[in-house]
């Protein structure tokens, strides 16, 4: 076992040797690009063998002739697959942030520096769990996609290698090479679905007087148990499935911290989904807000900004 | 895998089939033709409509009913022709079964196989150029499916494709070794050919006289014989039925001994097959090929049929002598009744001596007023020989040897009918001598005491020009011959020949190149062995230097072409980097011209001009902006 793990170990540093990450965009060169036949190219070669012993058998020099055509025309195709790979150009891009188990698209932008367009293909993650391979129709010039990639946990989500594939013209051979780039996602953790509503004394000293006067509608937000009825706005409950209530200037404008230590009862990933889930919900509600965290502070604002700036804090929480 | 199939691509696919099934088609029986065309059509329509498939029931039954079709017509499902059949209709089947890609794959391979199986009804040109189309067309649907194209590019793809096949394909033509057959195929009857037939019957000659394929090619190795001297001699007809002329039995030894009277001739002959085991040769053969060996009646038998095109070397004898022979009372055999005339005509000269009953046969044919056609009256029944002697006294060489032999015989003088090929055109071009089916011809040979057996044309009484000169001079009014033999004006005669001595190269070192060949060649480029490792490794660098090139050109031919007008504006670039002003590498063309126009507000309207005309040329379809591009951008001094 031990010879095995060197093994690997050995083959993964000449692969990344071969491959190297590159910030900037990569060329397809000669010796970056592998290639052998698919099991249709095996048929093909068995069925133009197998003409060439007809031609023996039968003595046709004409079918001699036209079973070494074959195998030329075979070798002209092998050529093209080769070709359509070489010396294109591909950069990955950082990937937009997402939530955690919703898919990151990476961009990838492709050129193709020769006048024959590159076609059919295919791009997906080496290591990705349900690879889902996208193919690239033809590349003229300039091409732009997005390779998806499914998040898991918060936190930098690296892309992994990128392995690009085609079997043009003809699937008779197999010609791929892989893309390692320092391209990284940033993975914000995942939001509680039903979050309980922050209870507005959990504002971390900041507690203000909660008015119920119906003076200054301000927003909706979901209903909280100690929710008054008359609150609830019963018109747009008929549409949605949360229970929203209506809530007024006085409570709305209240900055609120959402606080790390009044959350003592879950574990540390539950907590960082029940504040993402609250940051969004507070964005949405135009609430400001805030973090206190160990260690750290974040007052209380509003925006996509600020927003952004919370969940990036969140993601990357040690 | 169960997405289904596009409509165009499949469309194409079957638009393949049919171009693989044509000649195949051709060989088969109508009947069987007729179902795989309809399925085909109805295939066709299935697409069109995007009707579903059959079910596997009928696709079974369409098999069954399909083989059954094949079996009627060759009473196999195997071999050479039965095989190909059942190939043919597998796959014409499979098509109605493609539910997904590897289906398509399926049935282009088997397409690719009955490409390769068309060698087997021909190797001709045609078939050749069918064999390359179809190819061609295969692969082209095949990268249809990985890649939608234009019709256009994809063929310019697919010439250039064979463009690269070409030199591998050669290289391992001539210098794969050529192996002898791996295992010997069933034995097979094999289709009929047009050619001489083992039994003269009446219009069999005159048939072959219509037919201007070749039978055969001849160079000599030094004298050339004179027109008159020509006689290829084929199968000799011993038996009289009646009716017709037979072959005996071909493997018979006993044959006369032959003494030399005369030079010998060597010549080489490119035989054409004909499925016949005998060879032709000039007269008296007295060396031969290996595998053949000579008759009891002179004749050249070859160990096989002849299904492929053969050269061998003969040497034969121009003047001869034979004697003691087992085949004489064979040459007095008549039927026991019949043609009453003839044989009273015959009894009236058995009392002179041999020769001389010769000279009244043959001065009964020159002077009794018959003539030579090729559309003769159709003579049948028991007394066909009486009919043509004394009533219609017309006919083709096959009548004049058949009534004049019967003469001999009946007068006592053992005789028998010889096929075989008279005459020739002399091909200056390729010095040789082409001899056409066309040239069939069928003469008697006597046998004289003292002499043995020797040549007797009593078609020479009646047409000693088609002896001496050919066939179409032969007849006094215009029979019904094709166009071609009508006496051709010259330079078509001329064409006709270079034509030919271009086959003919082609048979000899494509068609005809083989084991034997391939050590020809091999001797010339000073290889001795095969398996040498000298050999080998030649062969390896040749082909290594083959496939280096292949590369390099596919891999850096593929610069793009940059358009005229981005070469005008790097030119116009250039002019103001002189000046200071680089273009910076994420600077568009309108930020630069702005940049330029604040540093030389003095060629504002200059610079301006050039930059709407620039992006009007890459990026409009104004034609003329091109031209004013390049105007501007040459009287712009920096």
């Amino acid at each position: 076992m031990p010879k095995l793990k060197w093994l690997s170990q050995r083959r993964d540093l000449w692969f990344n040797r071969r491959h190297p990450s590159q910030n900037s965009a990569q060329t397809l060169k000669y010796d970056r690009i592998y290639i052998l036949p698919s099991g249709f190219g095996y048929a093909f070669t068995f069925t133009a063998l197998l003409v060439l012993i007809g031609a023996i058998n039968y003595q046709l020099s004409l079918a001699y002739l036209f079973a070494f055509t074959l195998l030329g025309l075979g070798h002209a195709i092998l050529l093209r697959t080769f070709r359509n790979l070489l010396k294109l150009h591909l950069q990955l891009f950082d990937a937009p942030a997402v939530f955690a188990g919703e898919t990151a698209y990476f961009p990838l932008q492709l050129s193709n520096p020769n006048r024959l367009a590159k076609r059919a293909i295919h791009f997906y993650f080496k290591q990705a769990i349900k690879p889902l391979p996208l193919e690239c129709v033809v590349i003229e010039r300039d091409a732009h996609l997005s390779i998806p990639l499914l998040s898991q946990h918060r936190g930098w989500l690296h892309a992994p290698t990128l392995q690009l594939s085609s079997r043009y013209p003809m699937g008779l051979c197999h010609a791929w090479s892989y893309l390692n780039s320092p391209a990284r996602c940033l993975v914000w953790p995942h939001p509680e679905v039903d979050p309980p509503p922050w209870s507005p004394t959990l504002g971390g000293g900041h507690s203000t007087q909660i008015g119920n006067g119906e003076e200054d509608f301000a927003g909706l937000r979901p209903y909280t148990p100690s929710d008054s009825l008359r609150r609830i706005a019963w018109k747009q409950a008929a549409h949605s499935e949360t229970l929203p209530v209506k809530f007024f200037d006085a409570e709305g404008r209240s900055p609120q911290v959402f606080n790390w230590d009044q959350l003592n009862e879950l574990d540390r990933e539950a907590k960082l989904s029940r504040l993402v889930a609250w940051i969004l919900a507070a964005e949405q509600m135009g609430v400001p807000y805030g973090l206190a965290l160990p260690h750290m502070q974040i007052d209380a604002a509003k925006g996509t900004a600020h927003q952004i700036n919370c969940l990036n804090t969140l993601a990357l929480f040690e | 895998m169960n997405t289904p199939l596009e409509r165009l691509p499949l469309q194409y696919l079957i638009a393949t089939f049919v171009l693989v099934l044509l000649p195949h088609g051709l060989q088969f029986s109508p009947w069987l033709t007729l179902a795989l065309g309809a399925l085909l059509l109805w295939r066709a329509w299935i697409s069109y409509r995007g009707h579903t498939l059959p079910s596997t029931v009928v696709r079974f039954l369409l098999t069954l009913g399909l083989f059954a079709l094949i079996w009627l017509d060759y009473q196999s499902l195997i071999g050479r022709q039965g095989g190909v059949a059942a190939l043919a209709c597998l796959a014409t089947v499979k098509l109605f079964e493609t539910r997904s890609q590897r289906d398509i794959k399926i049935v282009s391979l088997l397409a690719y196989f009955l490409v390769g199986a068309g060698f087997l009804i021909a190797q001709s040109q045609w078939i050749l150029l069918w064999a390359i189309l179809s190819m061609l067309a295969i692969t082209g649907q095949l990268i249809q499916w990985q890649s939608a194209q234009a019709w256009w590019a994809l063929s310019k793809q697919l010439l250039l494709m064979l463009l690269e096949a070409i030199p591998i394909a050669i290289l391992l033509f001539f210098f794969f070794p050529r192996l002898p057959p791996l295992w010997s195929m069933p034995d097979e009857q094999v289709s009929a050919r047009t050619g001489l037939s083992d039994e003269m019957r009446p219009g069999n000659f005159s048939q072959l006289a219509k037919d201007h394929s070749v039978a055969f090619r001849v160079e000599f190795e030094d004298a050339i014989p004179k027109p008159a001297l020509r006689y290829w001699r084929g199968p000799v007809f011993d038996f009289f039925d009646g009716e017709g002329w037979k072959q005996p039995s071909l493997n018979q030894a006993g044959g006369p001994s032959i003494e030399a009277r005369g030079p010998l001739l060597a010549y080489t002959m490119t035989m054409e097959p004909h499925n016949r085991n005998w060879l032709l040769a000039l007269d008296i053969p007295e060396s031969l090929p290996d595998t053949a060996m000579l008759s009891n009646r002179m004749q050249v038998v070859n160990s096989s049929p002849i299904t492929e095109r053969q050269r061998y070397r003969i040497e034969s004898l121009s003047a001869w002598k034979t004697s003691s022979d087992d085949t004489l009372p064979a040459a007095l055999q008549l039927p026991k009744s019949g043609n009453p005339e003839a044989r009273k005509l015959a009894a009236s000269w058995s009392t002179l001596p041999p020769i001389e009953r010769v000279n009244r046969g043959l001065q009964w044919i020159r002077n009794g007023g018959y003539s030579y056609t090729l559309n003769p009256p159709l003579i049948n029944g028991a007394h066909s020989i009486d009919l043509f002697l004394f009533k219609y006294k017309q006919g083709f060489c096959e009548h004049y040897a058949g009534a004049f032999t019967f003469l001999m015989r009946a007068a006592g003088v053992p005789s028998r009918v010889v096929g075989g090929y008279q005459g020739g055109q002399w091909n200056q071009n390729g010095h040789y001598l082409i001899v056409r089916q066309s040239n069939a011809h069928a003469w008697s040979e006597v046998w004289l005491a003292g002499n043995g057996w020797q040549r007797v044309d009593p078609t020479a009484m009646v047409a000693p020009s088609r002896i001496n000169d050919g066939l179409m001079n032969g007849f006094n009014n215009a029979d019904t011959l094709p166009f071609m033999d009508g006496a051709p004006p010259a330079w078509l005669q001329d064409l006709r020949l270079h034509w030919d001595s271009l086959v003919n190269n082609w048979n000899q070192w494509v068609i005809g190149y083989d084991m034997r060949k391939q050590m020809q060649l091999f001797k010339k480029l000073g290889i001795d062995e095969v398996l040498s490792s000298e050999f080998i490794l030649r062969l390896l660098l040749a082909m290594s230097v083959v496939l280096i090139t292949l590369f390099l050109i596919a891999t850096h031919s593929a610069k793009p072409k940059q358009d005229g007008a981005s070469q005008l504006w790097q030119q116009f670039c250039r002019k103001l980097a002189k000046r200071g002003c680089i273009l910076a590498p994420n600077e568009g063309p309108l930020t630069f011209s702005l940049r330029a126009s604040l540093l030389w507000p003095e060629y504002n309207s200059a610079i301006n001009y050039i930059t709407q005309q620039y992006i009007a040329a890459r990026y409009g379809s104004d034609p003329e902006a091109l031209l004013k591009l390049q105007q501007a951008v040459r009287h712009f001094h920096s």
